[in-house]
């Protein structure tokens, strides 16, 4: 089942001559439960094109569907409430909230939508990512890096969101806590059937997913599969 | 008074028309969603009707997002079954060309015997038997895998019956069987003779396998509104009732049968053959009297 | 439709956003509590003063009544009872008989004699607080006024004995009564009741007065005054006239036209164009409005913009815009919840304290009336209000910043750390150059604060301005437009304009022309006489009477008809003295007081409004003749026509009949009364004050119904008034001077704080800390200098306009403050980004260049 499907997206910054093509029509579906991985330079795209996945930008043309919703249709609100509810983002700079403790940042999406979280899919979640009970009640300032990105993670799944988009998760981290978080991404993603998107520049990174799409100057170079095909390897 | 009692009713009005609206947007929602959740993965979920801070929306989100979980949940098993098939197809044509070479040198040895004919022969047994057992295996992953092609056409039964008997009538002879077959001629039925013949073939092979010599074995067809009904009664030892259900299952061998050769996939292929062309098969038995395969083709 | 509920997560964010920004909203508590303070301040003070000028015109108008019925006859009365006791409207109404004239020379006031119910005794405000009403014989109820007047010490029970007259036939009678009730007089009034009984006064008018005869001029001895409450202040007038109509008294009562609602409502509640302290209301609580908006406005967007990274993060994990602007909004609500109780009490108390002074009119010369203040809770819900609305206001735009923010450049702003915006050009120009850079970078802010200190500096110059502007001649022209002290006597008594008259005797006369520190003494006497009229006279007369006699009061439409019958007009004979023949003012061409001492001449007062332009009563040297009460008459011959200053005149109005100026002893020769009306006196300069200490000892000691009117007196009240002007508006400068102070510390030490990277970045480039100090006070003087600016050429613009003063004039009032403030806004412009820089410097500059 196709969870997520981009097509001919286009952003352009500027106009005329000086016009930049961050995104140069790009077409992709992910399917449901994959782990895909979008490699390519700084300032290939990459970001931008996540940030249009996510609903976080608005592109120029072109469109996305998350779960059988084109966003392109929806208002600022209505996009926000609808990424609160199916959109999981890790951010490079982990982009807790500071003042809030590390368990009001996990069931802050939750809580914003009146809920109360299921406890105990939160402890399985939290004893998987290896959280710490006692980190549970400090503030996010106070962590390491791979702490605070395990937490991230954690935000990101709580709210069983039909795609998890990574962006650089280990970029701010040493190539040891890297691989623990990556470690965890990928057995979450295993266990609790996520669909991933994960944006690196780092080809060693990306070979922990299950497809890999290279991306320079807006375009998808290698990689790109026809959507349904994936599994007919024979 | 009477206002108070009008803004009574209005507010109960009110009240009701709103329960009636919620229940009939829940109603929409789950007929939307049983509908959804049968269709097949290849169809985009529908989208949402709504997306805002309302309680309704979140109840719609959430449906969404478990019918996604369990379809998901659903195709993963599916997914395995695919992959195990896909490999028993490998190994079945890896070891195609290694048994084929086996059973040549074995021959060839055979030819070219230097005393030791009773172990030759033996390694040229088993070599047949894995061959026929890895080609049956190959003919059903192609089978299954829906990559072998039966086409059902409207044909005569008669022709078919007498394709079965050119080969299995001599093998009964060799086991001093007694071959009965009868068939009206003009009796038509959609089949695919290559295949159905194979099927018979199978029954009929079994046949022959379980019945003592000087047995016998009767063919007959007969015509139904929707079908035609082939029998292939032998006076074999039969299959005790607890053994019936389990015959055509892949690789089932009675206990009583496990000294005889043979791997167990004769029946299971016939089923499928004959279930591929929307027929069935089943089986009357009477221990140490015989037993009726009966296999039903359309008409 | 059924929302999610996301109220609580909602809530604990707004606190955790208040927790983390503690120290800066504690600036927006204090903010919030001044401006409801301020509020709570105005609205206080502004129903005191309605009160307080509701309660002095109450006793003004001698009712406390919504509206009065009087004179009306004993069919009358019982009509208006039957109607007023069925109405609805009416929750209250009391009646009152008038019984009895008290005369006796011991009371420097008018005593009355009702027979009135409690609801009656209420409206004279003369309710006893000691004692009861009357209820039989001969019993009395009076205010210790009376008794100190009669000598009678405060107790019950004790007898008085005081003479009456019942009717208009002026017969006295002696009369005894006891004393059953008192309460506290008011040494100001000089009207006075004097309770009594039913049983009395159905005695004393059946026995002594004939009533019937409504023609009387005595017809109000007997009659009923009906003092009525209704249930909605608002409609005063609108419930009388269907009183009226309900009753059939469209046209009874004293003054014919039924039931007269209160003036001092009508007054109180006519918030007409007249009303300027409306207005003035109006104008404080938007400059209050402005200037706590202009604070917290600032506060908020600080607060947001900090912590804007915050948001955007709260937006990318799924909390909407609206959701967030509600964050931002409990945040505000959160504020005012701890701000607005704790102005409220401290804005009433300053509200109570400062009562008195806004209450005080200029015209309030006496000390008599009272503040009347309230603690209606309407004043501090409507304050309450007002500072939720500022508030809100405030926060409008925070709100919207946090609607509106992006989630994308929330991000780019969490992922790439403020990096120092690029300089232009003039890098090592000036620290002016480079401060004007900054200036205009943070022009929003900046024009905030601006607008902040300049609305401080205005009101500041204003109050100077507009002080300056008043003027204590003007003011004490009012009351004393002659000399420095006047004296004239305030009694009552059956015939009041008799001792009115004869208020300065001769002893006193000596007392006062022997005093030393006054340069000149002079003496007003007046008489009563006539003259025949002449044809030319007549038809002045005719004619003035037949345009305006409809809108005169009975007694002068009867003088009138007494004159024209017996062809003879009233004359106030009035003689003066030299000093106030230097007091006058000629009409036409001026005479010497020899010329006027020399026998035969007169000089005619004009102040006769109707007459028409260029009419005079007579030519310059016509003669004409006064006759006097005891048939002696004298011819003089029209010396000229003059106007005298007012106060030193007959107080009353004088319609019909002409004003004759003869020399002092000419007047004492002809009627043989040597009692001067008034008295004026000239101090020597600067010998004010002992000319005062003069007239305590010598006059008023002796006889206190002498009233002094003194340039002393009216200096201190002036001068009370203008102090409180200032200090009123002292401290709302002072108030809006802090606020506009701690806008511009709070945008001082956040840019400072903001561009800590770039200061540090400067500091690495080679600029020293005095380079950079100095750069930053050149910021802080631009936005003082601009502020100065902006409310010199506001007060300037608007004083200009509305008191007509040339630039100069306003230069010279606006100098004092000016210069005063000149030293503090330096100070603070100085000050303020230096002690923000050292507090930064604290930090290594390393530290500082890689966060």
């Amino acid at each position: 089942m196709t969870i997520l499907e981009t097509r001919e997206l286009k952003k352009i910054y500027g106009k005329g001559d000086t016009a930049v093509h961050a995104l140069d029509g790009i077409s992709l579906t992910v399917e449901k439960g994959e782990f895909v991985a979008v490699v390519g330079t700084s300032g290939s795209g990459k970001s931008t094109l996540l940030h249009m996945m996510g609903g976080l930008d608005v592109p120029s043309s072109g469109n996305v569907t998350v779960d059988g919703q084109p966003l392109e249709k929806m208002t600022a609100d209505e996009l926000t409430i609808f990424r609160r509810r199916n959109i999981g983002f890790v951010f490079q700079a982990y982009n807790l909230v500071p003042m809030l403790t590390v368990r009001e940042n996990i069931i802050l999406p939750i809580r914003l939508d009146g809920r109360k979280p299921q406890q105990d899919y939160l402890k399985e979640i939290v004893h998987v990512l290896g959280i710490d009970d006692h980190l549970l009640d400090r503030l996010p300032g106070t962590l390491s890096g791979g702490q605070q990105q395990r937490v991230a993670i954690a935000r990101a799944i709580l709210t069983k969101p039909a795609v998890l988009l990574a962006d650089e998760p280990t970029g701010n981290l040493d190539s040891r806590t890297s691989q623990d978080v990556l470690g965890l991404l990928k057995e979450t993603q295993k266990q609790f059937h996520q669909t991933v998107v994960m944006i690196t520049h780092n080809e060693e990174i990306a070979q922990l997913s299950d497809r890999i799409l290279h991306l320079e100057d807006g375009r998808i170079i290698s990689g790109q599969t026809a959507g349904g095909e994936h599994y007919g390897k024979g | 008074m009477i206002c108070f009692l009008l803004t009574g009713l209005f507010w109960y009005f009110f009240f009701r028309r709103r329960e009636k609206k919620l229940l009939d947007r829940l109603q929409e929602l789950i007929d939307t969603a049983a509908a959804g959740g049968q269709v097949s993965d290849d169809i985009a979920p529908l989208p949402r009707t709504e997306i805002s801070e309302s309680r309704f929306s979140l109840l719609e989100n959430s449906l969404k997002r478990y019918l996604a979980e369990s379809t998901l949940s659903a195709t993963i098993p599916a997914k395995q079954k695919e992959t195990i098939q896909s490999l028993i197809s490998d190994i079945a044509h890896q070891t195609l060309t290694p048994i084929s070479n086996l059973k040549l040198y074995s021959e060839l040895l055979m030819e070219h015997s230097g005393g030791q004919e009773e172990e030759i022969f033996t390694i040229h047994e088993q070599a047949e038997k894995l061959d026929f057992l890895i080609r049956s295996l190959v003919m059903l992953s192609r089978m299954e895998n829906g990559i072998l092609n039966i086409h059902a056409q409207s044909g005569y039964v008669k022709e078919l019956l007498d394709t079965v008997s050119r080969e299995y009538a001599p093998l009964a002879a060799a086991k001093h069987i007694s071959w009965f077959c009868t068939c009206d001629p003009s009796l038509l039925a959609l089949f695919d003779l290559k295949w159905t013949a194979e099927a018979l073939g199978n029954i009929a092979d079994n046949a022959i396998k379980y019945t003592q010599e000087g047995g016998r074995i009767t063919i007959t067809a007969e015509k139904y509104t929707f079908f035609v009904r082939i029998d292939i009664a032998d006076s074999g030892m039969g299959i005790p009732e607890e053994e019936q259900s389990r015959i055509f299952a892949r690789f089932y061998r009675s206990p009583a049968v496990s000294d005889r050769p043979g791997v167990g996939i004769g029946l299971y292929l016939a089923r499928q053959i004959v279930q591929a062309q929307k027929g069935y098969i089943k089986v009357r038995s009477v221990p140490d009297e015989g037993s009726v395969f009966s296999v039903f083709l359309h008409v | 439709m059924v929302k999610v509920e996301n109220r609580p997560v909602l809530d604990s964010l707004a606190l955790r956003f208040l927790k983390v920004n503690f120290r800066r909203y504690i600036l927006a508590i204090i903010s919030i509590v001044l401006t409801t303070l301020l509020f709570t301040t105005l609205f206080t003070g502004a129903l005191s003063m309605f009160l307080t000028k509701l309660e002095a015109d109450k006793k003004a108008y001698l009712t406390t009544s919504h509206a009065t019925i009087q004179q009306l006859s004993q069919e009358e009365a019982d009509r208006a009872k039957n109607v007023l006791s069925s109405c609805d409207f009416v929750t209250r109404f009391g009646a009152d008989q008038l019984v009895g004239i008290a005369s006796d020379s011991r009371f420097p006031f008018l005593l009355e004699f009702h027979y009135a119910d409690t609801a009656a005794a209420e409206n004279r405000l003369a309710f006893p607080t000691e004692g009861r009403l009357p209820e039989a014989g001969n019993e009395i109820a009076v205010s210790t006024q009376v008794l100190d007047a009669l000598g009678i010490s405060h107790t019950l029970g004790n007898e008085l004995t005081v003479m009456v007259q019942h009717g208009a036939d002026s017969t006295l009678t002696e009369e005894m009564f006891s004393l059953c009730g008192f309460w506290e007089g008011d040494a100001s009034d000089v009207f006075q009741w004097g309770w009594v009984s039913g049983e009395y006064a159905l005695d004393t008018l059946s026995a002594k007065h004939d009533f019937g005869d409504q023609s009387k001029e005595d017809a109000s001895f007997g009659s009923w005054t009906f003092s009525i409450w209704y249930d909605n202040v608002f409609k005063i007038r609108e419930y009388s006239q269907m009183l009226g109509s309900l009753t059939g008294l469209e046209t009874s009562g004293r003054t014919g036209d039924g039931f007269r609602p209160n003036p001092a409502y009508l007054i109180a509640f006519d918030f007409g164009e007249g009303s300027i302290s409306l207005l003035s209301v109006v104008l404080l609580a938007l400059l209050i409005l402005l200037a706590g908006y202009l604070i917290i406005y600032n506060i908020f967007n600080i607060s947001v913009k900090n912590d804007i990274r915050t948001y955007g993060l709260l937006k990318n994990v799924g909390t909407t815009g609206k959701q967030l602007k509600s964050v931002v909004r409990r945040q505000a609500l959160a504020l005012c919840a701890i701000g607005i109780p704790i102005g409220l009490p401290y804005g009433y108390a300053v509200g109570l304290a400062l009562a008195p002074a806004v209450s005080t009119t200029l015209e309030d010369t006496d000390a008599s009336f009272t503040v009347v203040t309230s603690a209606h809770p309407l004043i501090f819900v409507t304050a309450a209000l007002f500072a939720l609305f500022t508030v809100y206001l405030s926060s409008l735009q925070a709100c919207r910043i946090v609607r509106k923010l992006s989630p994308v450049e929330a991000l780019r702003m969490a992922d790439a750390d403020d990096c120092p915006r690029v300089f232009g050009h003039c890098l090592f120009a000036s620290a002016w150059g480079m401060a004007v850079q900054n200036i205009i970078r943070n022009r929003r802010q900046g024009i905030v604060v601006v607008l902040s200190v300049m609305l401080s500096l205005a009101t500041l110059y204003y109050v100077s301005i507009a002080t300056g502007n008043m003027d204590f001649q003007e003011f004490a022209g009012i009351y004393l437009d002659a000399g420095d002290f006047q004296l004239d006597k305030l009694t009552f008594s059956a015939d009041t304009d008799y001792d009115y008259r004869r208020a300065i005797s001769p002893d006193m006369q000596d007392a006062l022309n022997s005093c030393l520190y006054s340069q000149s003494t002079g003496y007003v006497y007046l008489a009563e006489a006539s003259m025949p009229m002449n044809d030319h006279i007549r038809t002045i007369f005719e004619n003035i009477t037949a345009e305006h006699l409809s809108k005169w009061s009975g007694g002068a439409k009867q003088t009138w008809e007494t004159a024209r019958a017996s062809n003879l007009l009233p004359v106030h004979y009035l003689g003066i003295t030299r000093a106030v023949f230097d007091k006058l003012t000629w009409l036409d061409e001026a005479c010497s007081w020899e010329e006027f001492c020399s026998g035969g001449h007169a000089l005619v007062r004009r102040p006769n409004r109707y007459l028409k332009e260029g009419e005079t009563y007579f030519q310059n040297g016509e003669s004409f003749e006064v006759q006097f009460d005891d048939g002696a008459s004298r011819t003089y011959t029209m010396l000229g026509e003059v106007s005298m200053p007012y106060s030193l005149g007959y107080p009353y109005a004088y319609l019909t009949g002409i004003e004759v100026l003869v020399p002092a002893k000419e007047y004492i020769r002809c009627t043989g009364d040597s009692f001067a009306m008034k008295a004026l006196i000239d101090a020597i300069p600067g010998q004010e004050e002992r000319v005062g200490k003069y007239l305590d000892d010598t006059i008023l000691s002796k006889d206190s119904t002498i009233k002094v009117t003194s340039v002393l007196k009216l200096k201190e009240t002036y001068d009370n008034y203008v102090n409180r002007y200032y200090m009123i508006g002292g401290l709302l400068s002072l108030v809006l001077a802090f606020i506009g102070i701690m806008n511009f510390f709070n945008t001082t030490a956040t840019t400072v704080l903001s561009r800590k990277k770039e200061l540090a970045l400067l500091e690495a480039t080679g600029m020293t800390g005095r380079q950079l100090r100095w750069m930053l006070t050149a910021e802080g003087c631009m936005y003082l200098g601009c502020a100065l600016a902006g409310a010199l050429a506001l007060t300037f613009g608007y004083c200009g306009y509305t008191f007509h003063l040339s630039v100069s004039v306003l230069a010279g009032r606006i100098m004092l403050p000016g210069l005063a403030t000149l030293p503090i806004l330096l100070l603070t412009a100085w000050g303020i980004p230096c002690r923000q820089f050292q507090k930064m410097r604290q930090e290594s500059l390393a530290d500082r260049l890689r966060e």
